[in-house]
């Protein structure tokens, strides 16, 4: 019986070893490495290439624009924005020299 | 051209200096993907898809171990992948079977009644632990050298002459019950 067994599988694994295969796989398999090949090369084509920089840029402008909307949105009264800042750093001037010179 | 300046000619773009790696190792898939699969559309998928994924990442094969070890490494993984894929699908297949059409007779008894002695071996084949089957496989079908299918395998070659060893009984024992004549 052992031998039996052993016999049928020598039988099985020689059967399927000698399995003749499609003699055009390989040129199937080119196919589809070539198919695989056109996809990437797609992929990276200067169409899309030139699609990235644009779309790129235009976020770049969004992000710019929504940054600068955050920034308005704060509340600033009219006095500060009509005030004139020409003479503000006189302030400065008589804030720090505390010891002012004396005058008779 | 030896088989590292064909390499590095497919990595510097010659696409049709593939074919030739094709044609040395296509054989070696099939027998192999077939030892794991009993099934010549199936070994043909999978050497398909063995050269597809040895094509995108060639640039990491580094060298370190042969390239037919690496090869034979993603052939018996893509063999081992395919094959849980398929019983994956064949349970749901199975459970809607179930659902939509009861049937009256016991499917175990067609299944044992309907499977020839061939069917039997390859059932016992595909239940030896994965180990024991690669092993298996790479031995007799492929008749490598114990000690390229430790290399393959990432263990020493004691412990394939285990595997092998212990893949014999365990087949032996599966057969033996399974294969019961009166």
């Amino acid at each position: 019986m052992k031998n039996d067994i052993n016999q049928l599988i020598d039988a099985l694994v020689l059967e399927e070893r000698n399995t003749g295969f499609n003699p055009y796989i390989s040129t199937r398999i080119m196919a589809a490495v070539e198919n695989e090949h056109n996809k990437i090369v797609f992929l990276f084509s200067p169409f899309w290439k030139t699609a990235v920089v644009g779309l790129s840029m235009i976020a770049a402008v969004f992000t710019g624009m929504a940054a600068g909307n955050l920034y308005r949105s704060k509340n600033v009264s009219g006095d500060v924005v009509l005030m004139n800042d020409n003479r503000m750093e006189n302030f400065g001037f008589y804030n720090e020299l505390g010891n002012e010179i004396k005058t008779k | 051209m030896d088989e590292y300046e064909l390499i590095q000619s497919i990595l510097s773009g010659n696409q049709q200096d593939f074919k030739l790696l094709i044609k040395k190792y296509e054989a070696n898939v099939f027998r192999t993907a077939i030892g794991f699969l009993h099934n010549k559309q199936d070994a043909e998928d999978i050497t398909q898809d063995v050269f597809i994924k040895v094509y995108q990442s060639l640039s990491s094969f580094n060298g370190k171990a042969a390239f037919s070890t690496w090869l034979y490494r993603i052939t018996v993984n893509s063999s081992l992948n395919f094959l849980r894929k398929k019983k994956r699908r064949g349970f749901w297949v199975a459970l809607s079977e179930l659902i939509q059409i009861p049937s009256k007779d016991k499917p175990g008894e067609i299944a044992l009644t309907e499977k020839t002695e061939k069917a039997i071996i390859q059932q016992a084949i595909d239940d030896l632990p994965d180990k024991q089957r690669k092993a298996f496989v790479l031995s007799r079908y492929e008749e490598l050298p114990h000690i390229q299918i430790a290399e393959i395998m990432k263990i020493t070659e004691g412990a394939v002459e285990q595997l092998l060893h212990r893949a014999k009984i365990n087949l032996k024992k599966i057969l033996e019950k399974n294969l019961e004549r009166p």
